[in-house]
């Protein structure tokens, strides 16, 4: 069935409550189109209250949507939320793990939940341990937080989900954890489990998603492969200059008029040029503080250039 | 009405907040009102054990007489929930305990002590022993105290479990509505 639409959301929309303060309601997720096939990887990036895990919300059935239409396995979240949850896994970015409970006892009476039996559980679990090294019969109090992390997703593989939805699956891992679980996830695609993460690394979105969107305000703002995304948007080296107090400001305007040949942006404590060419826009900028102020007793900016 | 409060409003407030065990249940294909009622059957499991504590101590000190003590249990179960399900349809919207110990402070322990739980109604002022029989608690008190001692008429029995059961049936009517609005925001 590959090719087939798992996800189809036209005009999301999500609107909170108002809470004490704003009179009107939040409006955290505005007007939002996607669509997911089987087996694909689909990634948000975005700042922290972009929407991301409000629009994954919406997916996994858990909260009702305020506009817009949104199918998910063809079935309508609003009417068939248990059985859309049954075929679905959630990795919440805080774990909401049964501390007092053994991971053994977590993974199974999350099982239980999905109204898995004892045996089909126990067939399960054998797998699911492996990403926890020895830890099975550990408290999950006594947890580090990364291993917790690895429960959490564990947890969310018991009922064989075919769209798995990750908030940040990675934050606190350890990069040989991290690539333990990318494996996994990677793995899983194969087998035709749709994906769709948040994450702030670009790396993790680069390694593991075909198509990201990039959501601030509760819109997407960017679409499109990883290296599409990369070639329209970033360029290939960044220029960050320190100034001394006071010259930041006249130091940022001359560079954009000197014409440095990218986007200049001005940070309460440094300068940043996007550019093709970090040695020339750092030559310029020498060169235009030497021939408008020559008696500045600024000494030399800090530089770091990185590339893409 | 103690074990009510405690299993059905400060772990309500810790199930849906900082533990999470409400969200993570949210996310499999139980509905919140399965979830509720899970909790309030555990509600109902913790009230028939502690009761049965309380019928077996009083039954060896030979404080009641005959079998009728038996029947304080459900009736025990009732007023427990008839506090268990309005309060869990108040503490699953809350977010932090401190509303709910505010509550125990000055609601529930001023019930305690005005519903004839420790002293007996006819020595209050008149106006205030009508209020004191409205209480939930003095209901429940009567009608555990009236069963155990056997004196019950079936009248007053009715009367004190119908109040009771619509106390138990409203809250829980009240808390599906709750209990869906945070489960799925
Ligand atoms: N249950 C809720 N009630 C009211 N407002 C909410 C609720 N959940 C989220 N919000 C608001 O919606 C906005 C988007 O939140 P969301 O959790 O989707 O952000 P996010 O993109 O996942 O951010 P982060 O990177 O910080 O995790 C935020 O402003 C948040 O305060
Ligand atoms: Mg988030």
């Amino acid at each position: 069935m590959s090719g087939a639409v798992l996800v189809e959301a036209r005009g999301l929309t999500k609107t909170y409550p108002p809470r004490n303060g704003d009179a009107q309601g939040h409006r955290a997720v505005d007007g939002i189109d996607f669509e997911l096939g089987r087996g694909e990887a689909f990634g948000f990036l975005g700042p922290n209250g972009a929407g991301k895990a409000s629009t994954m919300r919406r997916v996994a059935a858990i909260s009702p949507v305020s506009g817009g239409s949104l199918r998910v396995l063809g079935m309508d979240p609003a009417r068939d939320g248990p059985e859309i949850r049954g075929r679905i896994g959630v990795v919440p970015q805080d774990d909401c793990l049964d501390r007092e409970l053994t991971v053994r006892e977590n993974l199974y009476i999350y099982g239980r939940y999905f109204g898995l039996s004892k045996a089909v559980i126990r067939e399960r679990l054998a797998d699911l341990l492996a990403l926890l090294e020895d830890k099975a019969d550990e408290q999950v109090e006594a947890l580090s937080g990364g291993m917790r992390r690895r429960l959490t997703i564990a947890r969310s593989l018991i009922n064989e989900p075919e769209i798995l939805l990750l908030d940040e699956p990675t934050t606190g891992l350890d990069p040989q954890a991290r690539h333990v679980l990318w494996d996994r996830l990677f793995r899983l695609k194969q087998e035709g489990v749709t994906l769709i993460l948040t994450t702030h690394y670009m790396d993790e979105a680069e390694q593991l998603c075909d198509r990201l969107a990039v959501m601030d305000g509760g819109k997407i703002v960017a679409e499109g492969s990883p290296r599409e995304l990369i070639d329209a948007h970033v360029t290939r080296e960044v220029l960050e200059l320190r100034f001394p107090t006071g010259e930041q400001e006249d130091a940022s305007t001359r560079l954009r008029d000197g014409g440095v040949g990218g986007r200049v942006e001005l940070l309460p404590d440094r300068v940043v040029v996007y550019t093709d060419d970090g040695e020339a826009a750092l030559a310029m900028r020498t060169h235009c503080r030497s021939s408008r102020s020559p008696h500045s007793s600024a000494g030399p900016p800090s530089r770091t250039s990185s590339s893409s | 009405m103690q074990t009510g409060f405690i299993e059905g409003g400060g772990r309500v407030v810790a199930a849906a907040g900082w533990q999470g065990s409400y969200r993570s249940a949210a996310t499999t294909p139980l509905e919140p009102a399965e979830i509720m009622a899970g909790h309030l059957l555990f509600v109902a499991f913790r009230l028939l054990t502690s009761n049965a504590a309380f019928v077996v101590v009083m039954a060896a000190f030979g404080v009641s007489k005959g079998w009728w003590v038996i029947a304080t249990l459900p009736a025990a179960l009732l007023t427990g929930l008839a506090f268990a399900t309005p309060i869990a349809a108040w503490a699953v919207g809350l977010r932090s305990p401190s509303k709910m110990n505010s509550a125990f402070r000055f609601v529930l322990m001023p019930m305690y002590m005005f519903s004839g739980t420790f002293f007996a109604l006819d020595q209050l002022p008149h106006w205030l022993r009508v209020a004191a029989n409205a209480l939930p608690l003095t209901q429940g008190v009567e009608l555990c105290r009236s069963l155990s001692l056997g004196s019950a008429t079936s009248l007053e029995v009715l009367g004190r479990g119908a109040y009771l059961l619509a106390l138990a049936i409203g809250g829980i009517a009240v808390a599906r509505l709750t209990y869906r609005r945070r489960l799925h925001p």
